[in-house]
């Protein structure tokens, strides 16, 4: 550490530091002399003040010197030199180029501060390293390489103001492309001799060779590796949304998520959220940091809308939101094929199905059941629904050829049984839709489900038809009565499979996919002449699950997921008079540019760089309101999310002469380094100098 | 600094000759006067009733009790006695400090230059109230060179033997004021002693006229502070020489001054309180108020 003086003769002044010395030693003289009655109180209070009065006499001394000295070295403007710890591997006076990551994976958690406040305090920390005047730059790159500010320079306060400012993206990471950009930037500021800085979390890829040929014998690297390797991080990898198109109104959305680190949970809370509010959880279980699920969605929505899936709880937050987009049908026709018509509507076959699918005016649900009789089903030109419930009826031979195509098409097939059932008709007519062949009717309780001792079992709450009983209901299977069944062979057809059986082990429902449908088989009545089923508090969300179980009414949004960084194709208008606006997940609009418009009117965005929900909006000349064209939505690549750690030894290959530092997962920024420094002491000088004109004003007024 | 005394003026002492000085306490004097004593007799205070008894004067049958009580009373009265009064004047060296000798002029005439001055001249306008009422008053002047007195004795001519004795001479060295006291004290009749100093020759003698006071005899204090020595008005650095031959002290005022009135002013509360719980009736006599003043609100205390 050492001092020096810009003006070194100015220090002749400190001569002046004899003054206050002899004015002190000076000042104090007798003036006249004074008769008094009695010196005795004046011996004692000056016995009291002495002590007092001497130490403030040195202090005020003291303060006069101060003042003086002070005033001098001011004039002498001096300044300090010391050595400082920095980064390992920085020189002072090199001229130096900092990569600072700003990738989704620096936003990366440890010990509640993001990695990238590390970044910053060693990019910070270089740049006061740095001799004064020395050349600096500071590129910050993610899949994209920015130079902040003007680029190489000497002047270091606006890059320091620029790092304070700058916050981390939601790109990937492309090393190599940010090595390239340092490199250029270095040759065209005609430099033979620079350092290149790269300050970031450790992770990514780094190809051999991608960096080009020939790197500069005078362009030395440093990889400073400041993340953590203790990082554990979830997210949601995949979606799939079931549907068959234009057919019902349900919906299943397949989630497939990762997780990666060590000591992660073995499952951990999904939740979807919809647009219009609806929310649905579950918990999400990980084998070998593989998790899959699926949501059957209770209310398929209306229209387009945003779905969110949320897996919170890890160390890398900003990818813990998964945004995908839904396009929602309006309606799904049931047709409910009654076999028993009755003479009053309470005997009607199909009176409680009806009024649970449509339970009244108003109703929320979208299901659209309508009655038809089996004759009525084949004048139906083209008019069957999504889902087909045959209850009851006495003769299928008419409707079998079509109920097979209908069910190999897609559709779901609900079939229910009752006094009109002829099994062996049955057998005979629908043996490709059966997923058993029927024996023969069962009594219990003498035929009166009264008094009958058979229900119905635990159903597997883990299938869509009884996911919604999890929370209540399932113990209300077990009080369902039936007198009356029929029977099923033990042997299922191919991709068949017993759902639910009765309490005494005969199956009461049972499952065949056939072709791309589904035909589930329900061994009693579905009204209330062999069961009291309808008249339990389940049979309303029973039938509504196994409806939309049946059915699949939701087309994806299909190719409207895109990563970070990727080009987002978007059609925008031919027409001149129309205008097209791009609506970020936080609401701010951008106006697009048709002219920039391939010849398919298609525009390659690389705006779309923050994670959520786009919509693409029209707006006709003269409308009020713009419309809705198109959506997609923007995700975290998914490499960053997998916080891969880089290779040093592919890096070094790329670049000949890298160093990387790491020192095991400790912060390279308190690894021990020096670079020298130097401060002007002009402001400690200046506060110092008010400090003893302040104790100096104050002790002499004390004193009077 | 020494001042040439100041004869009393005129309009002085035609503002005192009308006060009157009471004893608080009774006095034991056989002859008859304005203060009360403990005899009873043909005083005009009273001082009890007690049954009639034949031989008693019917005048002084209190016809008014009878009226209310149906019982012959005779009214008593304290008999008035004529008592010793002893002047002690300190005339020590302090006491010739003074700074109000600047002051303009008051209507009764020029202030005392010293607490001397004011001090004879209160001493004076005592004796003068005294004799008037018929008292004997006598006279001890203390100060360095020793104790000179006069004993008590009344008359026309004892006014100008006082006046002699007091400004005799002028102040000088420190008093033994104990030793005045005592001397007074033994003397059979035990006065009533007014002391009149400002107590820096002797801080000790209240003390003394507390034993005074407790023997029964009647005492009174005034005592004189000058201005400056209460307010110490002293900015630059200064040699303080002190009037009682303490030597000198050189010392800048603004560095202490804070202390010396604190601890000046203990001083002066401490006296105050003396005389206070011991009975003795105290006076502060500040040279910068009129004594006339001074001297009519302490006779009328």
């Amino acid at each position: 550490m050492g001092v020096a003086f810009a003006t070194p003769w100015m220090l002749m002044g400190l001569s002046l530091l004899a003054l206050p010395v002899i004015a002190h030693l000076t000042g104090y003289r007798e003036v006249r002399t004074v008769d008094f009655p009695t010196l005795r109180f004046l011996r004692e209070s000056q016995i009291k003040a002495r002590k007092r009065t001497r130490l403030e006499s040195l202090l005020l001394l003291l303060l006069r010197l101060l003042m003086v000295l002070c005033t001098v070295l001011v004039f002498a403007r001096p300044s300090v030199t010391w050595t400082a710890a920095g980064l390992p591997g920085l020189e002072p006076s090199r001229p130096s180029v900092i990569l600072l990551d700003v990738s989704a994976s620096t936003t990366a958690l440890v010990d509640g501060e993001a990695i990238f406040e590390r970044q910053r305090e060693a990019a910070i920390k270089v740049l006061e390293g740095l001799a004064e005047g020395t050349p600096a730059a500071v590129i910050a790159f993610d899949d994209r390489a920015t130079v902040l500010g003007p680029g190489l320079t000497g002047s270091h306060a606006p890059l320091l103001a620029l790092l304070r400012d700058l916050q981390p993206g939601a790109g990937a990471t492309d090393l190599d492309q940010a090595l390239r950009r340092g490199r250029d930037l270095v040759r065209d500021n005609g430099l033979a001799r620079a350092a290149l800085l790269v300050l970031s979390d450790g992770t990514g890829v780094s190809s051999p060779g991608a960096v080009g040929e020939g790197w500069p014998q005078g362009l030395s690297v440093h990889y400073y590796d400041l993340g953590s390797r203790l990082l554990r991080n979830g997210f949601v990898d995949s979606v799939k949304v079931h549907t068959a198109a234009q057919q019902g109104a349900g919906i299943r959305v397949e989630v497939s998520a990762i997780q990666v680190g060590q000591g992660s949970a073995d499952a951990r809370p999904l939740t979807l959220t919809l647009e219009d509010g609806l929310q649905v959880a579950l918990d999400l279980r990980f084998e070998a940091g593989v998790g899959t699920d699926s949501f059957t969605l209770p209310m398929p929505p209306q229209g387009d809308q945003m779905a969110l899936l949320s897996l919170p709880g890890d160390d890398l937050p900003i990818d813990d939101d998964f945004a995908f987009g839904l396009r929602g049908d309006t309606s799904l026709d049931v047709l409910l094929v009654s076999g028993d018509g009755g003479s009053q509507p309470r005997d009607d076959e199909v009176y409680y199905l009806e009024k649970a699918l449509q339970p009244g005016a108003g109703s929320p649900s979208r299901v659209h059941p309508r009655v038809v009789s089996a004759e009525a089903l084949r004048r139906i030109d083209g008019g069957r629904g999504d889902v087909i419930f045959l209850c009851n009826v006495a003769d299928p031979r008419p409707l079998a050829e079509d109920l097979l195509a209908f069910v190999e098409a897609g559709g779901g097939l609900f079939i229910s049984v009752g006094y009109r059932t002829d099994p062996d008709l049955y057998n005979e007519t629908l043996s490709e839709l059966l997923p058993s062949r029927f024996t023969e009717r069962k009594s219990r309780g003498r035929g009166s489900f009264e008094v009958s001792p058979v229900g119905l079992a635990l159903p597997p709450l883990e299938r869509d038809e009884f996911r919604v009983f999890r929370s209540g209901g399932a113990g209300v299977f077990s009080q369902v009565r039936f007198g009356h069944v029929i029977g099923t062979e033990p042997a299922l057809a191919s991709g068949s499979k017993v759902v639910l059986r009765y309490t005494d082990g005969l199956p009461a429902l049972l499952e065949r996919t056939v072709g791309k449908g589904r035909v589930l088989l329900f061994t009693s009545t579905i009204d209330d002449d062999w069961t009291d089923l309808p008249l339990r508090s389940i049979f309303v969300p029973l039938v509504h699950q196994v409806t939309r179980s049946l059915s699949h009414s939701l087309a994806p949004d299909s190719g409207g997921i895109f990563e970070v960084g990727e080009a987002v194709p978007v059609t925008v208008p031919a027409d001149p008079e129309r205008a097209a606006w791009l609506r970020g997940p936080d609401g701010s609009e951008t106006r697009l540019d048709p002219l920039a418009a391939d010849d398919s009117q298609r525009l390659w965005l690389r705006s779309a760089r923050s994670p959520g929900h786009y919509r693409v909006l029209w707006a006709d000349p003269g409308a009020d309101e713009p419309l809705l064209e198109s959506a997609f939505s923007v995700r975290v690549p998914s490499r960053e999310s997998r916080l891969t750690a880089i290779d040093p030894g592919a890096l070094q290959r790329s670049v000949p002469g890298l160093v990387f530092h790491r020192d095991s997962d400790a912060s390279v920024a308190e690894s021990p380094g020096q670079v020298v420094r130097t401060s002007s002491l002009l402001p400690l000088l200046l506060l110092a100098l008010l400090a003893a004109l302040v104790g100096e004003v104050a002790l002499s007024l004390r004193q009077g | 600094m020494m001042a040439s005394p100041l004869p009393l003026p005129p309009l002085f002492l035609e503002q005192v000759r009308g006060l009157v000085a009471l004893a608080r306490l009774p006095v034991r004097g056989a002859t008859a006067g304005h203060h009360r004593s403990r005899r009873l007799g043909g005083g005009s205070e009273f001082a009890e009733h007690r049954p009639y008894a034949p031989g008693d004067d019917p005048r002084h049958v209190d016809w008014k009790a009878l009226e209310r009580t149906g019982r012959y009373l005779v009214k008593r009265y304290h008999s008035d006695r004529r008592c010793d009064v002893h002047l002690i004047v300190d005339r020590s060296g302090s006491m010739g400090f003074g700074t109000t000798a600047d002051l303009p002029a008051a209507s009764w005439g020029p202030w005392p230059a010293s607490k001397w001055q004011a001090a004879h001249m209160l001493a004076l306008a005592l004796a003068l109230i005294f004799l008037r009422q018929g008292d004997r008053v006598g006279l001890t002047v203390a100060d360095g060179r020793g104790l000179s007195s006069l004993p008590p004795r009344g008359g026309e001519s004892r006014f100008a033997d006082l006046s002699a004795q007091v400004l005799s001479e002028e102040p000088a060295g420190s008093a033994d004021l104990g030793l005045a006291l005592a001397a007074v004290s033994a003397a059979r009749e035990r006065p009533l002693v007014v002391l009149l100093s400002d107590l820096l020759a002797d801080e000790d003698c209240v003390q003394t006229l507390a034993l005074h006071a407790a023997r029964g005899s009647e005492t009174w204090l005034l005592h004189l502070l000058d201005p400056a020595e209460l307010s110490f008005p002293y900015e630059e650095p200064t040699r303080f020489v002190c009037l009682e031959g303490g030597g000198d002290l050189s010392l800048n005022p603004r560095e202490l001054g804070r202390l010396y009135r604190a601890e000046f002013g203990a001083f002066v509360e401490r006296q105050r309180e003396g005389c206070l719980d011991s009975g003795v009736h105290y006076a502060q006599v500040r040279t910068d108020e009129p004594l006339q003043r001074v001297l009519t609100r302490f006779l009328a205390e």
